[in-house]
């Protein structure tokens, strides 16, 4: 699971470096609700959830950040501004690095971890429709990124 | 007669997810065109592209260190003191009561191109190859192709018994041509037959468990084999026979 959690925290962040700290961090605060955790629920999600809640609050915190999640959730660390630092193998990554970060995670939940719309939705704090057009916006540009397009 | 509508493509992709509502489904079903077919396999690829993207990013996840010097990285996000803390992840496996779900040990003795095939594989479910949509006479163009790929002909492995062939990509490992066969067994497991090009000495058909899958692999003296899917060893090993009679060369 701590590789999924990882994975999560990178579609969330686009950096490795920053998904080490988030996924590290998720396990600390997960380590202090220990006791909130209700065993017949889905962990992954609770963890993927605290995984939510630490970015956008660090994202808050650092008003130095040069986009605000509360101004324009769709422009959140992008891979493209962080290239100096990523450290990640990018041939790896590169098909869905120039992806929003709001578009990677609902690829990623949905597509991969197997959310229904519903279930990516209620995790992201946003309605049904965004998950939609996110899902298809991704699907699109990782089309085109390919040559699908004419 | 009722003018035909124009779709969007958040409406395509909720049909091609399963997520659109019945009377979406039914407008789109009475209007299939070539053309929105089109759009539906370029929405289709845009998914398999990012299905293989976190396929791959799985494998570079750092390991789940839980020994008490597994000091967490400064990073830039935060001061590595708010982070920081030692063995986080043990604390955490402790009190969740979680022993076998975080840092499950690795197959060290497997070989890495097998581990990023299973990981991979890991992720194909019975509608993931339902939807690949290629004719018997693509498929044939197709696997012509990537024979002249790894110089050996694979049209055989296709018409293997037990399993229904549903299509074939180029994939790459380590710079080397890495080609994927992908099957599905009559109870719709998937299964994936994986040719990598390399040189090296010959092996016999040897069986594994991999991200909880059974696998087999094998090795003549130009290819290297890995059969993986679903959870049957004996079905694995009597297919890997199989595939081992059809295209073992010298």
């Amino acid at each position: 699971m701590f590789p999924r959690l990882w994975r999560y925290c990178l579609a969330l962040t686009g950096r490795r470096d920053l998904a080490d700290d988030l996924a590290q961090a998720t396990c600390a605060r997960a380590l202090e609700k220990a006791h909130l955790f209700d065993p017949d629920t889905h962990l992954d999600r609770w963890l993927f959830r605290m995984a939510q809640r630490l970015w956008l609050n660090d994202i808050r915190a650092q008003k130095a950040r040069p986009v605000a999640a509360e101004t324009d959730p769709d422009e959140v660390v992008s891979l493209q501004s962080s290239t100096e630092t990523n450290i990640f193998a990018r041939e790896v990554f590169s098909k869905i690095e120039t992806l929003p970060a709001p578009q990677r995670v609902a690829i990623l939940l949905v597509y991969v971890e197997g959310y229904t719309y519903a279930e990516a939705a209620e995790a992201q704090d946003v309605p049904i429709g965004t998950i939609m057009s996110r899902l298809a916006a991704a699907r699109r540009k990782l089309a085109e990124d390919t040559g699908g397009v004419q | 007669m009722t003018p035909k509508q124009a779709f969007t493509d958040e409406e395509l992709t909720a049909f091609l997810d399963g997520e659109a509502p019945a009377e979406l489904c039914q407008n789109i079903e009475a209007q299939m065109s070539p053309e929105l077919e089109a759009r539906m396999a370029l929405l289709d690829r845009g998914k398999e592209q990012a299905i293989q993207a976190f396929a791959a990013a799985l494998n570079h996840a750092p390991d789940c260190d839980l020994s008490e010097s597994a000091v967490p990285h400064p990073g830039t996000m935060r001061p590595a003191a708010v982070f920081g803390g030692l063995g986080l992840v043990a604390g955490l496996v402790l009190a969740l009561g979680l022993g076998t779900w975080f840092g499950q040990p690795a197959d060290t003795s497997a070989e890495p191109w097998h581990v990023e095939v299973a990981a991979y594989h890991a992720l194909y479910v019975e509608q993931t190859l339902n939807a690949a949509n290629m004719t018997a006479e693509e498929n044939a163009q197709r696997l012509q192709a990537l024979s002249a790929v790894l110089g050996r002909d694979l049209s055989a492995a296709a018409e293997i018994e037990d399993l229904k062939f549903v299509r074939a990509q180029q994939l790459g490992f380590e710079g080397a041509p890495l080609i994927q066969m992908a099957f599905l067994a009559d109870d719709g497991t998937p299964v994936a037959l994986c040719i990598l090009r390399q040189q090296g000495g010959a092996q016999d058909v040897a069986q594994t468990n991999l991200k909880g899958m059974s696998g087999a692999s094998w090795a003549d003296n130009n290819l290297r084999f890995f059969l993986i899917g679903g959870n049957d060893g004996n079905a694995t090993k009597r297919q890997a026979d199989a595939f081992h009679a059809l295209l073992v060369g010298a």
